[in-house]
């Protein structure tokens, strides 16, 4: 019998990964970033694609069109094989959003939300803001300070190396074959930067694409682990 | 008697047992679940999971649905309301009673 702790708690999140079509999707969707942003740049001629309101359908249309599928076939594969196999579960609003009579931990509960996402949109913003005047001090002061672009492509390469590996911890499961994707990927990337002559913006293109390869690499590795290492149980009463 | 031991006299007895406790521990922030991945995260045999279950839903707290994946009998779980209520009253007297 296990014992009971904080992270028996966060079973049901960690779980939702255990056969890794979380990451797959997650792949899927910079897989259908990167897409985009091929397709804008070599399609320059029709303006629509670039600018004006179009350009927000031709986006949404190219996004769909890839992550639509991997929605699907994430469900279908959660139905065929994960829930027969490791069992059903629905995530969402849980029971404890209905509780009665309680409303001192309720309130709590909420309040702690409430903070962790002001203090993570306050970050982002941050972030982004700090990001924005960093490149453009940069565009400005290029000659002045010429190994600004770097430290920018380094934060930017970086970002993902920590994404990565963030998640490998939080929802990555006993897979130690993660850390030397982590590796691989880390190394793939300086080579990305060290080859690239382009933008941050251009060098987003290939990233994306790499990155993306990688998490579906990872996903599909998991799922596979996940199919030998599991096998459905005997129908039987319960 | 003081507050304290008085929280730790009146704690939820259903509850209290560490096998019930896992179970409404692991419903209390899903939607609803089947008993296969009850048994997986608790590691319990299925008669331990049924009895610990089959009490939880006579006291209230865990609503049981049974139906079919395809073929195959599958059975659902939730927390009911009441459960939920009493999961929070536990878990407001541990921390008054430590």
């Amino acid at each position: 019998m296990k014992a009971i702790s904080p992270s028996s708690l966060e079973w049901h999140k960690r779980y939702d990964n255990v056969d890794g079509t979380g990451e797959m999707f997650l792949g899927a969707m910079l897989l259908g970033i990167a897409l985009l942003s091929y397709l804008q740049s070599i399609l320059k001629d029709p303006i629509w694609v670039t600018h004006g309101f179009a350009r927000l359908i031709f986006m949404y249309a190219v996004l769909a069109s890839v992550m639509g599928p991997a929605f699907l076939l994430r469900r279908i594969s959660k139905r065929r094989f994960t829930f027969p196999r490791t069992g059903y579960v629905a995530l969402g609003m849980g029971a404890h959003h209905n509780a009665k009579g309680t409303t001192h931990g309720r309130t709590r509960f909420k309040r702690s939300r409430r903070i962790a996402i002001v203090a993570i949109m306050g970050s982002s913003i941050r972030f982004g803001v700090a990001m924005v005047c960093l490149i453009g001090f940069g565009a400005r002061h290029l000659e002045a300070i010429p190994c600004l672009p770097i430290l920018c492509d380094v934060a930017y390469l970086g970002m993902w190396v920590l994404g990565y590996g963030f998640l490998i911890a939080r929802i990555g499961g006993p897979h130690r074959w993660k850390w030397f994707l982590l590796l691989f990927m880390a190394v793939g990337l300086i080579l990305i930067g060290i080859l690239h002559t382009g933008s941050v913006l251009a060098m987003s293109r290939p990233v994306s694409l790499f990155v993306g390869l990688i998490w579906v690499t990872s996903g599909i590795g998991t799922f596979f682990s996940y199919l030998r290492h599991t096998h459905p149980p005997a129908a039987e009463i319960e | 008697m003081n507050d304290q031991l008085r929280a730790i006299s009146e704690l939820d007895r259903v509850i209290h047992e560490p096998g019930r406790l896992m179970i409404l521990s692991l419903l209390w922030p899903i939607k609803e679940c089947d008993f296969l991945y009850l048994r997986n995260a608790t590691e319990m045999n299925k008669g331990n999971l049924s009895s610990h279950l089959a009490r939880l839903e006579s006291a209230g707290y865990v609503e049981i649905e049974k139906t079919y994946r395809g073929k195959v009998p599958q059975t659902l779980l939730r927390m009911t309301p009441a459960g939920s209520t009493a999961y929070e009253k536990y878990r407001q007297a541990l921390k008054t009673a430590f």
